[in-house]
C-alpha cells in the first residue's frame, strides 16, 4: 500500500491525489442501495398489444418493477436487463439485476 | 460533388453473451472503426471499444457507458461531445497493493504518453465484494456486495472534480475454471462481463457522468494456445488504458423531458452531496463551479460547462420550472462547433439515429427495441452468432439482415446515401 501512495503522491500533481482529505462521508453501515437479480418469464401480452407485436420496452420496465415488487422489493427498478428466450408458449425471458435504494436514505438526495 | 451527411449509427454488441465478435477483448473494434467510416458517427459502448491495454480514438465514436445507451435509445438523453475531460479513478479497497500499483502505474501511463487528465484517486471504504454469476440462458450477470461504497466513493470523485469515473474492481479469479479456459480458447462466454456492466451502470444512473469499469486480475499463466481475440487482455498487468481513453472524450449525458428516469435527478449529485461536508463544499466551490466559466474546446472545460453540477443544477431545477425551455438550459454552439449532425442545441439525441446494428441473435435489449419502436432501421448481423436466439423473427421486429460487419457497414452506407437496401438484393419485388 505504500508503494502505491508514493507512486500516485509524488506524480499526480495537478490532476489529483490519492484519497484527498476532507471529502470523506461519513461511515456507510448498513448498506443502503440494493442489488436484486433477477429472472422470470413474462406473457406476451404484458409487453406487446398482439402476439406478434414487438415488445414495448417501457412495458418490460413496467413488467419487471412489477416482479420485483412481488419479490418483496418496492420500489425497485431495473437497472440491467433483456429479453434472453422467447418461447411461444411461456413469452418472453427476461433476466437481470434490478436496484432498490431505501427510502430513508433517498430522502437527503 | 459534397459527401453525403453523417448518418448517426448505435452499434450493440451486449456483453455476457458469448458474441462471436465482440464477445472478448475489444474484438468488436474493428467492426465498430469500419461503421464509424460508414456511418461517419457511431454511437457504441464499452464492451465495443474496450481492448485492455488496446485501444483506438476515433472522434467519430461516441463511448457511452451502457446504461446511458439505453437511455440514449429510449430518447431521455442527450449526447454532448466534449474536447476532454477529467477522469477520476475509483479502486476496490479490496485490490491487493500490488495489483493497485499496477492501476496507478497505468493510470501514469496514460497521463505521461497520451496527455489524459486522470484524478484523483479515490478508495472504497470497504471491498465492493463482487460476485459472479450466470442467469438460466448463460448469460453472465454479477452483484455486488457493497454497491453503496462503490457510490459514495464515486460521489467523493464528482465532488473532487472529476468529470468521468474509471472503475476498478477486485474480481473473484479462479485459474483453474472450465469457464475461462473455454473464454480464453474462444468459445465461452465472459464471466466477468455482467458484474463489470452492473458496476458502471450504478455508477452513471447515480451520478449521470461517463463511467467504465476494468477488472482488477492477478496474470493468468502463459497459454500458449489463446484465441486472438481474447489475446489483448493478456498484454498487461491491467484493463486500464482502454477505460482511461475511452472516457477521456465520452460525451456528456444530458437528461431530456420531465418524464425520463432521470426526472428526480441524479441520485449522487444534487446539493445534499456537495453539503455533507465543508471539504466537499470548498472542493466543489474550486472546482466545479471554478469550472464554469471555461470556455469549449478546453480539456474538461466543455465537459464541466456541460455537464458538471453548475449546470446539472439548472437541469433539475428547470423540472420544476416548466417555463425554462431546454434550449435556455443547454444554448445553441455551447459545446464547440460538434460535426455537423447534432442539433440545434448542439446534442446528438436519439431521434437523429439512422440505423442501429446489433447481433442477429441479440435484440433483446432495452436499447435495440427502443430504436425499433421508433422505427430506427435495425440492421441484424446474423455473423454475429451468439448463445441468445432472441432474433427479429421471434419478437416481431422488421430487420435487414446482414451477414457480416462488412455487409452491415455497407447498408449503413447505402442508408446514408438515401439508398433502399432492399435495392441492392435480388429478387427484386415488383411494386403492388
Amino acid at each position: 500500500m505504500e508503494e502505491a501512495a508514493v507512486l500516485s503522491r509524488g506524480s499526480a500533481g495537478t490532476d489529483g491525489e490519492i484519497d484527498p482529505p476532507g471529502l470523506d462521508p461519513p461511515a456507510i453501515d448498513p448498506p443502503r442501495t440494493l442489488l436484486v437479480p433477477f429472472s422470470f418469464w413474462l406473457a406476451r401480452a404484458a409487453g406487446a398489444s398482439h402476439q406478434s407485436d414487438p415488445p414495448d420496452p417501457a412495458a418490460l420496465r413496467d413488467a419487471i418493477a412489477a416482479h420485483l415488487v412481488g419479490l418483496g422489493w418496492p420500489g425497485a427498478e431495473p437497472l440491467r436487463w433483456a429479453i434472453t428466450a422467447v418461447d411461444p408458449l411461456r413469452g418472453l425471458q427476461l433476466e437481470g439485476v434490478g436496484v432498490r435504494e431505501d427510502p430513508a436514505a433517498q430522502e437527503c438526495r | 460533388m459534397s459527401e453525403a451527411p453523417p448518418l448517426p449509427t448505435l452499434l450493440v454488441i451486449p456483453t455476457g453473451v458469448g458474441c462471436a465478435v465482440g464477445g472478448y477483448a475489444g474484438d468488436g473494434l474493428p467492426a465498430a472503426r469500419l461503421l464509424a467510416a460508414a456511418s461517419g458517427c457511431l454511437v457504441t459502448h464499452p464492451n465495443v471499444m474496450n481492448g485492455a491495454a488496446l485501444y483506438w480514438s476515433d472522434r467519430r465514436i461516441h463511448y457511452v457507458e451502457g446504461w446511458a445507451l439505453d437511455r440514449f435509445a429510449c430518447g431521455e438523453l442527450a449526447l454532448a461531445p466534449v474536447a476532454g475531460r477529467r477522469v477520476g479513478l475509483l479502486l476496490d479497497a479490496g485490490i491487493e497493493p500490488e495489483l493497485r500499483a499496477r492501476q496507478l502505474q497505468a493510470a501514469e501511463a496514460c497521463r505521461a504518453t497520451l496527455g489524459l487528465s486522470i484524478g484523483p484517486v479515490v478508495t472504497t471504504e470497504v471491498p465492493l465484494g463482487v460476485g459472479l454469476s450466470l442467469g438460466p440462458s448463460g448469460s453472465s450477470w454479477g452483484t455486488l456486495e457493497r454497491p453503496d461504497a462503490l457510490l459514495r466513493a464515486g460521489e467523493k470523485l464528482l465532488a473532487a472534480g472529476a468529470t468521468a469515473i474509471a472503475a476498478v474492481a477486485r474480481f473473484p479469479e479462479d485459474p483453474g475454471s472450465e469457464a475461462l479456459a473455454a473464454y480464453r480458447a474462444g468459445s465461452g462466454v465472459d464471466a466477468l462481463a455482467g458484474a463489470e456492466a452492473v458496476i458502471s451502470h450504478l455508477l452513471v444512473r447515480h451520478l449521470g457522468i461517463p463511467c467504465a469499469h476494468a477488472p482488477a486480475l492477478a496474470p493468468l499463466s502463459l497459454d500458449p494456445d489463446l484465441d486472438p481475440r481474447a489475446a489483448a487482455e493478456e498484454l498487461g498487468h491491467t484493463f486500464l488504458p482502454c477505460v482511461l481513453v475511452g472516457l477521456s472524450r465520452a460525451p456528456d449525458l444530458m437528461p431530456l423531458g420531465p418524464d425520463d428516469v432521470t426526472a428526480g435527478g441524479w441520485p449522487g449529485r444534487p446539493a445534499c452531496v456537495a453539503s455533507a461536508s465543508s471539504g466537499q463544499e470548498s472542493a466543489e466551490a474550486g472546482v466545479v463551479h471554478g469550472g464554469a466559466g471555461d470556455g469549449p474546446g478546453r480539456p474538461g472545460g466543455g465537459s464541466r460547462q456541460a455537464g458538471g453540477i453548475s449546470g446539472m443544477e439548472g437541469a433539475i431545477t428547470s423540472r420544476s420550472n416548466e417555463s425554462w425551455g431546454r434550449a435556455d438550459r443547454w444554448p445553441a454552439g455551447r459545446f464547440g462547433p460538434g460535426q455537423g449532425l447534432m442539433g440545434a442545441r448542439g446534442l446528438l439525441e436519439a431521434a437523429s439515429l439512422g440505423a442501429v446494428v446489433a447481433p442477429g441473435g441479440a435484440l433483446g435489449g432495452e436499447a435495440v427495441l427502443a430504436c425499433a419502436a421508433r422505427g430506427v432501421p435495425l440492421i441484424a448481423v446474423a455473423g454475429n452468432p451468439c448463445l441468445l436466439q432472441v432474433n427479429g423473427e421471434a419478437l416481431g421486429l422488421e430487420v435487414i439482415s446482414a451477414s457480416s460487419y462488412a455487409e452491415a457497414a455497407g447498408l449503413v452506407l447505402a442508408l446514408r446515401e438515401g439508398l433502399e437496401p432492399a435495392m441492392l438484393r435480388r429478387p427484386l419485388q415488383r411494386l403492388e
